[in-house]
């Protein structure tokens, strides 16, 4: 990878929202709460199963402050019960006083729920696995076992005051009349919300839509989901959760967890402020997204994945002739996010075969140089001529634009002699292709 | 994985129209791909990737149109006389000047994309729809004539006027084109979003319908799933998804989502232990590192850590995989030296030692290695010390124990079946 500046960074700003979304929800979902949900962090959680992850207690309260500082409604840390420095940690993070409330997840049984509620956690969040395959080869119960042990810690957590999810783990092998029975009745006893975890990450989006408006009918409280990425549909199973009557998603940053992980938290929020720009935008310090994801990248010691959302070095990098031209003239043609939104820049990468002459105009303007269109023309064909023969960097096309100039502005002088005395470095203010992805 | 008879992930009966059992793959590495921020590929890298990728078993492969430069032309013409199974596409604008030149190139197809949004028409060609509308069919009749397939794609689909859109494609199906695209340019568009539109315009042409979803908001696999659905046969992909921005479908995650709906049809057609070789190939190519999290081929994506999820794997491996990495040339790991490992993962690291140690002692082992994990960070040396440190305690009560001196000479490299988590990533 080049060390040189390929890049252009544009300075035109923002695109104006238009008053009808249509990227919105959809009218005919009465129950969709894209306007309205609520954000469960699970980096402490979820994240510390990441194969990577080890978090002494001063990095688990560095993110968890980073993340009530985001705007997280709720932050979920591993059981108490887990290790003995968990419950310590659990303790330290609920004296912290963050806005967000702390949760800590627990297998349904008494003894994880009696250790639980006594670290000063806002609420518990249980779960027990009801997929076949799980009551089999994990705990073995049945699922009338389940419900019992369920009733009894669910009254227990009540009666300490505190909020209580009751979930099921697996929940799209389980079957759907088991599951909306055992959901009734935990709702019915008073949970503050259920959970619907697809743990093994099998989901498609309409079978996601359906079991949520099915289980919406069947309970009043709350509906939380919980999706791994095995398939690469996490983001968009949350998304179509929320349509569906579900309010809490569960995500961490860069989606760390298990395996590949599950709904990351800057993937949700691009396919968020898409759907509801004024509320994700109110709600949430968008601009904080890259450093919490640098903060716990470097925690867990993974590069920020090149095609990251939002992050990723590309993400707002645009490289066609057809798309430069177009984006130049108004970024909403070939952008959905604003990059700004997120305190990022969005770069035309001009410096190579693909490139247009309205891309290298733009570069020309910036280099303050008078040029005729047909010049520019000219100039374009030249520096597509080299792009053939090998990779441009920024400074190859400099000096193709500067020698081509100094030949039409002075044609009596010579040309000035090819490149590598001007290094531009007030005008190039691209960005270093590499070096972004693992940026400060 | 032994799935049982009717299998719960598969099309549902309901969508008749479904061709989740029935895709196709085009691949556009070399087209979308070529257009991502770092891809410079020279053309012993092109035949290189086509070769591969041909090998794998795509349906179509998409090359860069022959007009973007001289040298596209040539490597155009190039990867056609490789007489490669897959069909050869070059992707153009839509125009005489641009079809004319990709006719002579020998490809099997050409496929045809014009920008029907309000954004592109006013920002882009500039052009109104019954200008765009007589252009196609001028293109398309050209193309046709000359006996090769035709696609006739808008771009920005999701954000163009729907009715607008089925005019066009009515037309364009009217006259014999191959298949009619979808486009979701800027990925902004979401499941039943897709789906709803493709039902739509499945109703109005009789042509295949191709779908090409950009990345931008985390949708590109979802969407493709949903539009095979809603009765699209074909989808663009690209290797590692490499594209515009952070671009579309990847390659991969596409196969990792399909095995799982339509394992007999994606296992008996494509050769999916490739994927990793192809990954890797393209990724040093345009100079990325795979992503940590990639489906399939990220070095986690068959590592399970928490205890509660070891021991059930370790019964029964579909407990927690909905993939099995054999399907894919990869290995499964369980990943024990941690604080959150329980005493099923250790036992059955005891196992892979040859060591004999009741269930009551390998607890207490166990619990000695989680309280080690609460202090620092483990690996597999520290834990196979532990272990070995306290079954030569256990075993020879009467010898003093072998003590810290044994903690460096362990290595058994034999028995080390856990991947190097960070090592592996730019693996080969």
């Amino acid at each position: 990878m080049s060390e040189n500046n390929e890049f252009q960074s544009v300075t035109e700003s923002t695109t104006a929202p238009t008053t009808s979304n249509p990227y919105g929800p959809n009218p005919a979902d009465y129950l969709s709460n894209v306007k309205n949900f609520q954000l469960i962090d699970s980096t402490l959680r979820e994240g510390e199963q990441f194969a990577n992850a080890f978090f002494d207690t001063e990095k688990k309260i560095e993110i968890a402050r980073a993340l009530d500082d985001f705007g997280v409604d709720y932050i979920e840390l591993t059981s108490p019960v887990a290790s003995e420095q968990s419950r310590k940690d659990c303790e330290a993070i609920c004296k912290l006083g963050l806005k967000a409330k702390i949760l800590t997840h627990i297998r349904c049984h008494m003894d994880d729920a009696r250790v639980a509620v006594e670290t000063g956690v806002d609420g518990v969040d249980v779960v027990i696995g009801t997929s076949k395959f799980l009551r089999q080869y994990s705990h073995g119960k049945d699922m009338n076992y389940i419900a019992k042990s369920a009733v009894e810690v669910i009254e227990f957590v009540k009666s300490k005051g505190i909020e209580i999810r009751f979930s099921s783990e697996d929940s799209f092998r389980s079957d759907l009349v088991d599951l909306l029975n055992i959901y009734k009745t935990v709702d019915k006893i008073g949970v503050n919300r259920v959970g619907i975890a697809d743990t093994v990450g099998c989901a498609n989006p309409r079978q996601v839509y359906e079991l949520i408006r099915t289980l919406k009918s069947v309970v009043s409280c709350d509906i939380e989901c919980h999706f791994h990425n095995d398939t690469g549909c996490a983001i968009a199973n949350a998304y179509t959760a929320l349509e569906g009557g579900a309010r809490l998603i569960d995500v961490s940053v860069l989606g760390i967890g298990e395996r590949n992980g599950i709904t990351p938290l800057g993937g949700l929020m691009a396919r968020m402020i898409v759907a509801a720009p004024d509320y994700v935008r109110s709600k949430y310090k968008l601009h904080k997204i890259r450093d919490i994801e640098n903060l716990v990248a470097d925690a867990v010691e993974v590069n920020i994945p090149f095609n990251n959302p939002i992050t990723g070095f590309c993400a707002f990098t645009h490289k066609a002739g057809i798309h430069a031209k177009a984006i130049l003239a108004n970024p909403s043609t070939y952008e959905i996010l604003d990059p700004h939104d997120f305190g990022m820049k969005r770069y035309i990468h001009f410096a190579n075969r693909l490139t247009g002459w309205n891309a290298i105009k733009s570069r020309v303007d910036q280099l303050n140089l008078n040029l005729t269109d047909d010049q520019i023309k000219e100039v374009t064909a030249k520096i597509k001529k080299l792009g053939d023969v090998r990779p441009l960097n920024i400074d190859d096309v400099d000096s193709i634009i500067k020698d081509f100039h100094a030949e039409l502005s002075t044609p009596l002088l010579k040309p000035v002699n090819k490149g590598t005395d001007d290094d531009n470095i007030d005008i190039s203010n691209g960005h270093v292709s590499k070096k972004a992805k693992v940026t400060k």
